[in-house]
């Protein structure tokens, strides 16, 4: 009787830590569940994680993802505190490394974000945004929400983001060979032309992410002169060498219909994008990040402040590339719907996932009005957030469709 | 550097004059003190370039005092002085300070700061080393320099069997890190023996001495993002193995063979360093023991014919005394890795992995040295490494790193 209970007591345990090639990368961004990751860190480590959380400071923990029951284990991943203006020492933002000390990525993933949501009190803007990004057919990452343990106690609510890496550039353009940028805010920046020094652009501007030894900072030089120097008359031509250029106008409607400040064509300069250059090719395609900043107001205008960004505002001055434009805010407020579509069920559908976590989350964080600095956030900044999401969804596409017919003098 | 040539030309000649004419300064039977100096000077060519790392450098600008006062009592005070001709400025400028009690005892007794008796090679002075640049394991295993008391004599006289033993405050300055919350190995105890067991037989290589080394300390924890453990370094003094947590027992083991006859020699040693991981895994579990290992095998042959045994003077000086100076040729081949006491679980490049994903480095140094008198030399080396894990490297998937060096040297 002894020897059945301990083989029992064997098998249970084989199948609570189960290896994870059962599983997919696919399941670990269902967005149909809430998940539930716990790390196991060295307290002192997680202590420091906290107090030097401005620092890019690699720490080891192991990551328990419980799906469906199952305590699925990888060993030996590298976390590290992240973001700009959301780096929080009291709920970090956090980048977690599967591949970093051991070169094994985990279901074909070889890092992943842990997002802390401090600069949106709904903690929804960022997965809308991007489950909008790929309904627009735009690549974007995928993303869940989670409940985050760390060393048994809740550590908050948080977003699972699929990094932008190789590991995506495989999933949504079959290849990982050509240059990948990631954009670096150091300051208001619109695309202007900055001297024909690359190091101006690279890897100061545009980080490399792959061939970071060799990141060919002279074509983006290049694009970024074209951008700045190609008359009129060839500016698409010249441009679209470099950039896909209709890609491009797409992805900033999309942004501008979500009322995004701090995209691509944002308040302060340009800012929340990679950039990816083909592999034997010179043209290269955005690639969306970080959308906290977007769902901003409801009036937001559709040109947003496209005359501020040398590369918006030449683009949109191209009657073609302005007609994509236009077609693509269309598009964006017929794919959203108004009150009852698409958009408000994916808020409410998120809404009612979340809840229960983001309400017993006593470490949230958001900005209070005014901008002041990074502070507790309330269970009632939380719910009236999802409030303004929801009227944001209800009625952001009439709003744009009200725009579309005053744009002709621009 | 250029600093540092006109040093050399302003202080240099002047003192070999000085040194020549007076050796040393006697009062009376009581007091004697002679001048140390010690100038190093290398210009450096890496492969691949690596970036922040001097290509010229003033490596040592020393002076310092020796002697003896009141019949029985040694001393010694130096320090460094490179900090003040423009090179980073050292942690600890003094090197070597202390005073040895001699006839008193049976046995000697050292107190002061100077290097502990672990490592043969890291116990030679730097200017009579047959290359440039110490071993790896040498440098960064060994444990250097330390406040302490040290008690040494000798035993079985046929074998010429020599011993040391000392209490250190702390277990050297080569396990030290600048940032102060990493903590380093409390108080350390060390002792070294050696002998030369075929001494009254006719081999050829009766001359072969052995000895053996060991240090016991015990590593505090260290204040996480700090850590405390040994580490590794290519040539250009860029890391290849990080520190990782340590606390516990830090023990050195090390043993060592030296032969000299004639105008050859070959040296070899082999050292271990284990460091006790208590409670150092994320789940504050006990991990496996850090294992640090290096060796190396080193020959030399004068071929100007002078004899190695003794402290090597050149038969005939360079211009003063219408000869060449004397020409060695040395060869070296070296390993430091580092690695876990076991190998389960998956091999990780983390600083709490229960498995250590070994890294080691592979060196094959080439030389020259041409000593032009017994006051200067000059020493020519080419370096090649090879790193087995290219992702924790200098340059990160390059594993082959090549050095040119050439070091002009004098001392007294």
């Amino acid at each position: 009787m002894r020897k059945m209970l301990v083989l029992f007591s064997s098998v249970l345990i084989l199948l609570c830590r189960i290896p994870a090639s059962a599983q997919t990368a696919g399941d670990f961004f269902d967005p149909q569940i809430l998940h539930e990751i716990r790390l196991s860190i060295h307290p002192m480590d997680w202590q420091s994680l906290k107090a030097r959380f401005e620092e890019n400071i690699h720490y080891t923990a192991d990551f328990h993802w419980i799906f469906h029951g199952r305590d699925i284990l990888v060993e030996q991943v590298s976390v590290r505190s992240r973001g700009l203006g959301s780096r929080s020492g009291v709920k970090p933002g956090i980048t977690l490394a599967f591949d970093r000390f051991t070169d094994r990525p985990f279901l074909g993933l070889k890092t992943i974000v842990l997002r802390n949501n401090t600069q949106d009190a709904s903690m929804l803007h960022e997965r809308v945004a991007m489950a909008f990004m790929n309904r627009m057919g735009v690549p974007a990452s995928r993303e869940a929400h989670t409940r985050l343990y760390v060393n048994g106690q809740y550590a908050g609510l948080y977003s699972i983001v699929e990094d932008v890496d190789t590991a995506f550039l495989q999933r949504v353009f079959g290849q990982s060979g050509g240059y990948l940028y990631k954009y670096a805010w150091w300051f208001l920046w619109f695309f202007e032309y900055l001297g024909a020094d690359p190091a101006q652009y690279s890897p100061y501007l545009f980080y490399p992410e792959t061939h970071e030894t060799t990141p060919d900072a002279s074509s983006i030089e290049r694009m970024i002169r074209a951008i700045n120097q190609a008359p009129d008359p060839y500016f698409q031509d010249e441009v679209s060498r470099y950039l896909d250029l209709k890609q491009v106008m797409t992805y900033m409607a999309i942004d501008a219909f979500l009322a995004e400040t701090d995209g691509l064509i944002g308040l302060y300069g340009t800012n929340n994008f990679y950039l990816y250059r083909f592999e034997n090719s010179m043209q290269s395609q955005i690639i969306p990040w970080d959308k906290s900043h977007s769902f901003s107001s409801l009036d937001w205008p559709i040109f947003g402040v496209a005359d501020t960004n040398v590369l918006s505002r030449r683009a949109l001055a191209v009657p073609e590339l302005r007609a994509v434009y236009l077609e693509t805010l269309r598009r964006a407020a017929e794919l959203a719907g108004g009150a009852g579509g698409w958009m408000e069920q994916e808020i409410r559908h998120e809404y009612n996932q979340i809840r229960e976590a983001a309400l017993e989350d006593t470490l949230k964080q958001c900005y209070p009005p005014g901008n002041e600095p990074l502070g507790s956030c309330s269970n009632e900044a939380f719910e009236s957030e999802v409030s303004f999401l929801i009227r944001f969804a209800g009625q952001r596409a009439a709003h744009v469709r009200q725009q579309l017919p005053l744009t002709e003098g621009f | 550097m250029r600093t540092a040539v006109f040093t050399f030309a302003l202080v240099v000649w002047p003192t070999i004059l000085w040194a020549q004419l007076v050796p040393a300064l006697e009062i009376g039977e009581s007091v004697r003190v002679e001048l140390k100096v010690k100038l190093q000077g290398d210009f450096r060519r890496f492969s691949p370039l690596l970036s922040g790392v001097e290509t010229n450098q003033l490596s040592r600008a020393r002076l310092g005092l020796k002697g003896r006062v009141l019949g029985h009592f040694d001393y010694e005070v130096e320090r460094e002085f490179r900090g003040t001709f423009g090179a980073t400025r050292l942690r600890s400028p003094w090197t070597d300070v202390y005073v040895e009690v001699r006839d008193y005892f049976p046995l000697r007794l050292k107190a002061g700061k100077f290097k502990l008796p672990f490592g043969m090679e890291e116990n030679t002075s730097s200017a009579n080393l047959d290359f440039v640049y110490r071993t790896r394991a040498s440098d960064y295993l060994s444990p250097g320099r330390d406040r302490g008391i040290l008690a040494r004599g000798q035993f079985l006289r046929k074998w010429r069997g020599n011993y040391e033993g000392g209490v250190f405050q702390n277990d050297g300055e080569n396990a030290h890190e600048k940032d102060a919350t990493a903590k380093t190995g409390g108080a350390t105890f060390a002792a070294h023996v050696t002998g030369q067991p075929l001494r009254e037989t006719t081999l050829p290589i009766r001359r072969l001495e052995l000895g053996a080394a060991v240090t016991s300390s015990d590593v505090p924890e260290s204040e996480s993002p700090a850590k405390n453990s040994l580490r590794g370094h290519v040539v250009a003094n860029q890391a290849f193995f990080h520190r990782i947590f340590v606390q516990g027992r830090r023990l050195r083991l090390g043993v060592e063979m030296n032969w000299a006859e004639g105008p050859f020699s070959v040296k070899s040693e082999f050292m271990r360093v284990s460091e006790q991981r208590k409670k150092m895994g994320v789940e504050m579990q006990d991990l496996p023991d850090f294992i640090s290992r290096g060796w190396y095998l080193t020959g030399t042959w004068l071929v100007t014919g002078e004899d190695k045994s003794d402290e090597l003077h050149p038969k005939r000086d360079f211009l003063t005394g219408r000869g060449i100076g004397a020409i060695e040729l040395a060869i070296r081949y070296e390993r430091l890795g580092f690695g876990s006491a076991s190998q389960s679980g998956i091999p990780s490049r983390s600083a709490r992995a229960p498995n250590i994903l070994e890294n080691s480095d592979r060196v094959l140094t080439l030389g020259v040295n041409w000593y032009l008198n017994r006051f200067s030399k000059i020493q020519i080396n080419t370096v090649r490494e090879i790193l087995e894990d290219p992702q924790t490297v200098p340059i990160p998937g390059k594993s082959r790193y090549s050095t040119t060096v050439a070091r002009l040297q004098f001392h007294l």
